[in-house]
C-alpha cells in the first residue's frame, strides 16, 4: 500500500469513527470514556488530513492550495503559485483514486 | 462527504410571526422552483460530468442550495412561531397545520407535495446546463414575485440574498455551458454526446475527455 493510499484509509477509520462517536455523544453528552475516545480519535483525523492535504492535495476547499498552473493549459497568466487547485484531482466518485 | 456548519449562510431573525407569508415561502423549500429540487437536480447531475470543472461548479452549487434550503426553513420557521388556533384559522395556515402541525415539510405554496419530476438529470450536459440556468431564473423570478408580497423588512433581508445568489449562479453555469462547448466539435456541439459517446476520431489517436 503506497503512503497515500495509507494515509487514505486512516482518513476513512478515523473520519467515520468521529462520526458515530460524535453521533453517540449526541445522546450521551456526559459519558467520560467517549469523550475521551472523541478527542483522541480527532487528533489522529487531523493529523492524518494535514498529512494527506500536504502532500497529494485538498480534501476541502478550506485547506485547497493554489498551485502552479497545470500541463493542460488551465489558462493562468504568469508563473507564480497562482492557479486554484480544486478542481484538478479527481473527484471521489470517479472511483480509480481512493 | 459533507460536514455540517453549525450556522446559517445569510442570518434569519424574524420578530414577528406572518403565517401567511410563511405558507407562501414554503414553496421555494419544497415547489416546483424550490431549494430542495435545485439542491437534488446539481448533486444528482455531477456523477457523469465529464469536465471537473464543471462538477465542481455542480458540486458547490448544488451544496449551496442545501444551506438555502435551510434558510427558507429557518424563515418558515421563525414566521410560524407561538400561533394561537385563531391565527392559524385566520391565516388560512389551518389546512397546513392540521396535516404537519408546525412540523417543516416539502409542498409548493399550493399544497403540491415535493416531487422530484420538477427537475431533470438528462446525462447530457449541454441538456443538463440549460435546465440549470433556466432553474435559476424560475427560481429567480419566484423570489421576486416574493417579494412584491412582503412588507416586513426582516424578512425581505434574508430573500433578497436569496434572490441575488440566483443571479450569481446563473452566470456560473452560463460560463460552464462554455467550458462544456469549449471542449466540443465547434461546428457541431451535438455531433455526440460526451456522457455517453466516444467521439469519431477518423483512425486519430482518441482525444481524451476524461
Amino acid at each position: 500500500m503506497n503512503e497515500k493510499c495509507r494515509l487514505m484509509q486512516v482518513i476513512y477509520e478515523t473520519g467515520f469513527a468521529l462520526d458515530d462517536a460524535a453521533l453517540y455523544l449526541d445522546t450521551h453528552p456526559c459519558d467520560p470514556e467517549a469523550i475521551q475516545f472523541f478527542e483522541t480519535t480527532r487528533n489522529y483525523y487531523r493529523k492524518a488530513v494535514a498529512d494527506y492535504t500536504s502532500q497529494f492535495g485538498p480534501l476541502s476547499q478550506e485547506t485547497a492550495r493554489f498551485t502552479a498552473p497545470g500541463a493542460d493549459g488551465c489558462g493562468c497568466q504568469g508563473g507564480g503559485m497562482n492557479c486554484w487547485n480544486w478542481v484538478q484531482d479527481p473527484w471521489p466518485w470517479e472511483g480509480d483514486d481512493f | 462527504m459533507w460536514s455540517y456548519e453549525k450556522r446559517l449562510q445569510y442570518p434569519v431573525k424574524i420578530s414577528k410571526p406572518d403565517p401567511k407569508m410563511a405558507m407562501v415561502i414554503l414553496t421555494q423549500f419544497g415547489g416546483p422552483d424550490g431549494e430542495l429540487a435545485a439542491s437534488q437536480r446539481y448533486l444528482s447531475q455531477r456523477y457523469t460530468m465529464p469536465y471537473r470543472e464543471v462538477a465542481g461548479v455542480l458540486t458547490d452549487i448544488g451544496t449551496e442550495e442545501l444551506a438555502h434550503m435551510e434558510i427558507i426553513c429557518a424563515i418558515v420557521h421563525q414566521l410560524t412561531k407561538n400561533l394561537s388556533p385563531e391565527d392559524l384559522v385566520a391565516s388560512g395556515f389551518d389546512k397546513y397545520y392540521v396535516d404537519h402541525t408546525l412540523g417543516l415539510w416539502p409542498q409548493s405554496a399550493g399544497g403540491a407535495p415535493f416531487s422530484a419530476t420538477v427537475f431533470q438529470s438528462k446525462g447530457d450536459p449541454i441538456t443538463d446546463l440549460f435546465e440549470d440556468m433556466a432553474a435559476e431564473q424560475k427560481a429567480r423570478s419566484t423570489y421576486d414575485n416574493i417579494l412584491r408580497l412582503i412588507k416586513d423588512p426582516e424578512i425581505c433581508d434574508p430573500i433578497r440574498f436569496l434572490r441575488q445568489r440566483e443571479v450569481v449562479h446563473f452566470q456560473r453555469f452560463g460560463e460552464s455551458l462554455r467550458i462544456v462547448q469549449d471542449h466540443l466539435d465547434s461546428k457541431n456541439f451535438y455531433a455526440f454526446n460526451p456522457e455517453f459517446d466516444t467521439p469519431a476520431n477518423c483512425g486519430c489517436q482518441a482525444k481524451t475527455t476524461r
